[in-house]
């Protein structure tokens, strides 16, 4: 718990610049979160995900991106979040995570793309702790924006190592 | 008794007073009878013997005086007496004969010994008279004077038995003559008591069958009285019966009447509404048509309508297309932004420029949003229309159904119409015939209403009737003045009777009942009814009485 409190410290301390910059937000679950732009590869709408077997329930497959197979997550079952239907605005988010000392390509199924946002460090807010059972730190911090709150991910720590490994494995 | 008739009775009683008459007259005949064998055998037995005897007490005599006629005329006129034998021998043959006839008729005892003795002494005289003779024709006169003597003892012996013989005759012929004293003295009594006897019989007998006659009769005649009385009320609770029956009558005939009428009413009123249910048919007919119109035109404008919401959704669809086209464009604008922002400071005007595509594209996806809201709103508008178009369409259809539903329903009213039509002309017809029934049976109850007039009348007479036989059973009891009152109310029933027509004439109104009305007169007039059909009374089951 204390490892835990001074990780958020050391986190809060030390990336305030590191969380400042352009982020790419999107909605999910009527819930709008953002990904530093650094992370995003790539856009694209929603297509065919073939889907594997043996992954996880959240492992929604793999796609064909001009000649690379990327895997695809629900990043909502990640959340243990309802799945719903893919419409038209559904969007996969190509981005592209460091796990240990590799660089993997990833999807990401979103309900929507907003836009890319300059976030100014003035505008984030730690992530409040809601107890201590609570494992956040996937979570860089909390955009204040005109009528709501954007939660920005830290997209390398949504997929923990064993996911690594696993998806790794499936890729 | 009560079984036998009245004939029979009469007939019994009479003939038993005559057998009483014939018994007191035979038993008188037979008493006369006896008296007269009595008589009779007092004359054969004693008036006869008595005659007899006599007779031969003469011949006796006579013989006795020939002798002395005899000796006389021997010695003292010294005639020839030769004839004398042969006279004494025919007075002897006379004399026995006369004896022996006298022996036949003895019946008593005491009459035997007095014969016996008188035959003894004959018996014994006769030899003497034969010597006399004898000395008297020999000229004998010692002898004969001898004889005489001796013979005059005898001879007076022989005439003492004959006068004994004779007297007692007499006394049996008195003592016969005493006996049918007795027995007419007897007979006389007992005719006399026999007599009475008979009368009071026959007063009894005459007694009895009157009471046993009249008071029957009487009872009957009682009967009769109550039955007539019981007639009289009964038939005048007919009369009046009836009478109530023809009120009722005629106002069911006039209920009738208002019935016709207003059945007419109802037929007129029928064929109207059979006309107005044709006229409606065609009518519908006509909708029917129309709405078939309508309703294709509103096929061909769903059908427009159909061609515009096709057309609209091809829109739609266009405009889908180009709302993608702008989100794919987005996108590239975000993922060029994202490059930008890779590239870092070079990607700084680049980054720019992917703005200002995703602003682009955002407004061509908002023009795109609007023109669909627009498009939206068409479809839903036209949808609105079609739905409103259907709405009518499927209202026509309703109309269409119950136009026929109402086409069907006219029919049947026109079809029930006519029936209507038809059963009220039959009921027309049946209030007619009751309506003649009514009339009828006004007809009937004039009829029997003056038929309970005159039994009332004939109830009448027959009491007088029977007044009349109390008056001949009872004589004065009853009083007789049956005739009169009987003409009396021969008239007034007459009267009464026409009376009677007249009042149900008045009270009943009308053409129609004219004909009953006369009917029910001429009935009265030839229809009598005789009071041998209400109270049979036949000979044969008078005598029952």
């Amino acid at each position: 718990m204390e490892q835990a409190a001074m990780t958020v410290g050391a986190v809060s301390a030390g990336t305030q610049e590191k969380r400042e910059g352009k982020y790419l937000t999107f909605c999910m679950a009527d819930e709008e979160y953002g990904i530093g732009i650094r992370k995003v590869k790539e856009i694209i709408g929603m297509m065919i995900i073939t889907s594997v077997p043996q992954t996880p329930g959240y492992v929604k497959g793999v796609i064909n991106l001009r000649g690379k197979v990327i895997p695809v997550i629900d990043l909502r079952l990640k959340f243990g979040i309802e799945s719903i239907a893919y419409t038209e605005r559904t969007c996969i988010i190509v981005v592209e995570i460091s796990g240990g000392d590799r660089k993997i390509q990833m999807g990401i199924v979103v309900d929507s793309v907003s836009e890319v946002l300059n976030i100014k460090p003035g505008d984030i807010e730690d992530t409040p702790t809601f107890g201590s059972t609570m494992d956040t730190d996937y979570i860089l911090g909390m955009a204040k924006m005109e009528g709501g709150v954007k939660i920005l991910l830290d997209i390398d720590r949504v997929l923990n190592d064993r996911d690594f490994q696993d998806i790794a494995g499936a890729a | 008794m009560k079984k036998f008739s009245l004939g029979t009775k009469l007939v019994c009683s009479f003939l038993s007073v005559a057998l009483i008459t014939l018994i007191i007259g035979v038993f008188g005949i037979v008493q006369m009878r006896n008296l007269e064998k009595s008589g009779n055998a007092m004359y054969e037995e004693n008036v006869k013997g008595l005659s007899e005897v006599s007779e031969l007490n003469q011949m006796f005599l006579s013989m006795r005086l020939a002798i002395v006629y005899a000796i006389s005329n021997k010695f003292l006129w010294n005639n020839d007496v030769s004839s004398l034998k042969t006279k004494m021998e025919e007075m002897d043959k006379e004399g026995l004969a006369q004896v022996a006839k006298l022996d036949k008729s003895i019946a008593s005892a005491d009459d035997r010994k007095v014969f016996d003795k008188f035959k003894a002494d004959l018996g014994a005289y006769l030899p003497i008279r034969d010597k006399m003779v004898a000395a008297l024709i020999a000229g004998d006169k010692e002898g004969s004077t001898e004889a005489l003597k001796s013979g005059t003892q005898i001879g007076n012996a022989v005439t003492t038995g004959l006068k004994q013989m004779m007297e007692m005759e007499i006394a049996q012929a008195k003592k016969k003559a005493e006996e049918n004293a007795i027995t007419s003295t007897r007979a006389t009594w007992m005719a006399t008591i026999g007599t009475i006897v008979g009368i009071c019989l026959s007063i009894g007998l005459g007694v009895i069958l009157t009471i046993i006659i009249t008071r029957p009769i009487n009872k009957v005649i009682e009967g009769l009285s109550d039955g007539a009385d019981q007639i009289a009320s009964a038939s005048s609770q007919v009369s009046s019966a009836s009478q109530h029956l023809a009120e009722g009558t005629s106002e069911q005939a006039a209920s009738l009447e208002e019935t016709s009428s207003s059945l007419e009413e109802m037929a007129s009123m029928t064929k109207q509404n059979a006309d107005n249910a044709g006229q409606a048919k065609a009518m519908m007919g006509e909708a029917g048509h129309i709405v078939e119109k309508v309703s294709g035109h509103m096929d061909e404008m769903a059908r427009a309508i159909n061609e515009i919401t096709k057309s609209s959704e091809e829109t739609s669809k266009i405009i889908k297309t180009i709302d993608e086209i702008a989100f794919q464009t987005n996108l590239l604008a975000l993922n060029a932004a994202v490059e930008a922002a890779r590239a870092g400071e070079a990607g700084a005007g680049f980054a720019v420029v992917a703005e200002e595509v995703r602003n682009l594209a955002l407004r061509s996806a908002e023009a795109a949003k609007n023109t669909n809201r627009l498009i939206e709103n068409t479809i839903k508008a036209v949808h609105g229309g079609s739905q409103l178009t259907k709405l009518t369409q499927e209202a026509f259809q309703e109309n269409i159904a119950i136009a026929g539903k109402i086409g069907q329903l006219v029919d049947e009213i026109a079809t029930a119409s006519e029936e209507q039509a038809h059963g009220i002309s039959q009921v027309n017809i049946a209030v007619a015939e009751m309506d003649k029934v009514t009339q009828e049976t006004a007809a009937n109850a004039e009829e029997s209403a003056s038929a309970s007039e005159e039994l009332n009348a004939q109830a009448e007479q027959m009491k007088s009737y029977v007044q009349d036989l109390g008056a001949v059973v009872g004589g004065n009891g009853h009083n007789g003045a049956g005739h009169q009152a009987r003409s009396l109310r021969e008239s007034s029933y007459v009267g009464g009777g026409v009376r009677k027509l007249l009042a149900l004439t008045d009270k009943s109104g009308g053409n129609g009942k004219k004909q009953a009305r006369t009917a029910g007169r001429g009935s009265a007039k030839g229809k009598s009814i005789h009071p041998e059909q209400v109270i049979p009374m036949e000979e044969d089951k008078f005598h029952d009485f």
